[in-house]
């Protein structure tokens, strides 16, 4: 199913450019090349520039008017993304809502477990043991100190258990 | 984490260095609550070193509400931090003492200063070891600057501290659990691989009392009064007491000695008593080595 495929690629494509971004990141990165040229390897003036910006509607992550501070940060992000590849200047992914208006996510079946009462006492956190993925000796030691830690700190909250032999 | 062995220096032993210690982290994670305790906890057994408080911004509850020597920048445009935080850095080089600074939160002038310097590697070069505390709380947003720092490279140094912040675990939950998915984040584990150190500060219920109060714990322990404020309850006095003699010493026992200035006068707690009754398999106590 070509189309479906299409239009989760385009759902996960904004998903993707929303996260964690701000509309300020997106809209430097795809203007990323002309902005260079306008620099033309000079210091931007943000500034000068906040007012234009904002009357563009173009927020920071927070929805507000970006500070020059923030926007001379946000550049600096993106020239790094683009540098190193994570971001290619001048994509603009396509929305969702620009998908057709008919367009209607497919329904998925999820089963839901009953939902049990739930426990009024904290329950032990989970064991910990062999990790899922090797690590190194120093992983190993520092998830070991990690659970000491907290085992410590938590040691009110559980009955002390019963020591072997 | 094991400390290095004098093999793994080289056959040499750790030597003692300047230190300029900065706390970072996402705002409200407690940077300024843990820069206070240690200030105060490292002053009360011995230690010598500089204050300086570049938060401008944090005027109710900063460093110089609770300490009268705090260096401050003469204004907070950022351009005059920035240009402050480089004589400050300057003059700990020439002097060879130790410095705690209170960058703040969010965009900083420390943030622009390593974009444009190699900090770690300036200080590095000139003797002075730059040890960076990542302050988390729970929440996975609380990593990102530990990731950012840490992909970006630019204020990564050996001498990484994470701590994790109890006082931000809401109350009654375990705090196991809720860190727990901090525990799994790649950047944790990155983190430690390149040799960071963990500690977990200890809450203090009654802390909001005692800063609101611009108390120090010492004051708070006594039953010290502000004008303008009821006294501490018997019951907070308490409470800070227990802190203050049992909590934090088994928490500054677990960061590396090298990495705080000297305390003569600090005797860390017997290791069985710092790991409790749950006979835990790691919590090195306070370690000599670890030197970058």
């Amino acid at each position: 199913m070509t189309t479906g495929r299409a239009k989760t690629k385009a759902i996960l494509s904004a998903v993707a450019r929303t996260r964690e971004r701000s509309p300020l990141y997106w809209w430097l990165a795809e203007h990323h090349d002309e902005m260079i040229e306008a620099a033309r390897g000079g210091r931007i003036k943000w500034r000068a520039i906040l007012d234009t910006i904002a009357a563009a509607g173009i927020t920071n992550a927070a929805g507000g008017p970006p500070t020059a501070e923030i926007a001379s940060d946000t550049w600096s992000q993106v020239r790094r993304d683009v540098a190193a590849g994570r971001v290619r200047p001048g994509k603009r992914p396509r929305q969702p809502s620009r998908l057709p208006a008919t367009w209607r996510p497919q329904p998925v079946s999820v089963s839901v477990p009953p939902r049990s009462a739930a426990p009024e006492a904290p329950s032990r956190p989970p064991p910990t043991g062999p990790e899922s993925e090797p690590v190194s000796e120093r992983v190993r030691a520092g998830l070991a100190k990690f659970d000491a830690l907290f085992a410590r700190a938590d040691r009110h909250l559980y009955p002390p258990t019963k020591r072997k032999g | 984490m094991k400390p290095k062995t004098p093999t793994e220096t080289g056959g040499v032993a750790p030597e003692r260095r300047p230190l300029l210690v900065i706390a970072v982290g996402r705002q409200r994670v407690g940077k300024t609550s843990l820069l206070n305790t240690t200030a105060q906890f490292l002053r009360a057994h011995g230690a010598q070193f500089s204050l300086w408080n570049a938060d401008t911004l944090n005027k109710t509850y900063s460093l110089s509400r609770f300490h009268t020597d705090v260096l401050e920048p003469p204004s907070p445009d950022p351009e005059d931090v920035k240009a402050w935080l480089e004589d400050r850095f300057t003059g700990l080089i020439r002097m060879r003492g130790d410095a705690l600074l209170d960058i703040g939160g969010g965009d900083t002038p420390l943030a622009r200063l390593v974009h444009e310097v190699p900090l770690v590697q300036t200080l590095d070069r000139r003797g002075v070891r730059l040890v960076l505390v990542h302050v988390i709380g729970p929440e996975m947003a609380d990593l990102d600057y530990l990731e950012r720092f840490l992909s970006d490279r630019l204020l990564a140094p050996e001498a990484t501290l994470i701590v994790m912040n109890k006082g931000l675990v809401l109350t009654g939950r375990s705090s196991g659990f809720a860190f727990s998915a901090v525990r799994q984040h790649p950047a944790m584990k990155i983190a430690m691989d390149a040799g960071a150190e963990l500690a977990l500060m200890p809450s203090l219920p009654c802390m909001s009392r005692v800063t609101d109060r611009a108390l120090t714990f010492a004051d708070a322990m006594s039953g010290g009064e502000k004008p303008g404020h009821e006294p501490l309850s018997f019951f907070d006095q308490e409470r800070v007491a227990v802190w203050w003699t049992r909590e934090l010493p088994a928490f500054f026992a677990e960061i590396p000695r090298l990495w705080l200035p000297d305390m003569p006068g600090f005797v860390p707690p017997p290791a069985a008593e710092a790991q409790g009754p749950t006979d835990a398999t790691a919590g090195a106590p306070m370690t000599a080595a670890a030197d970058a």
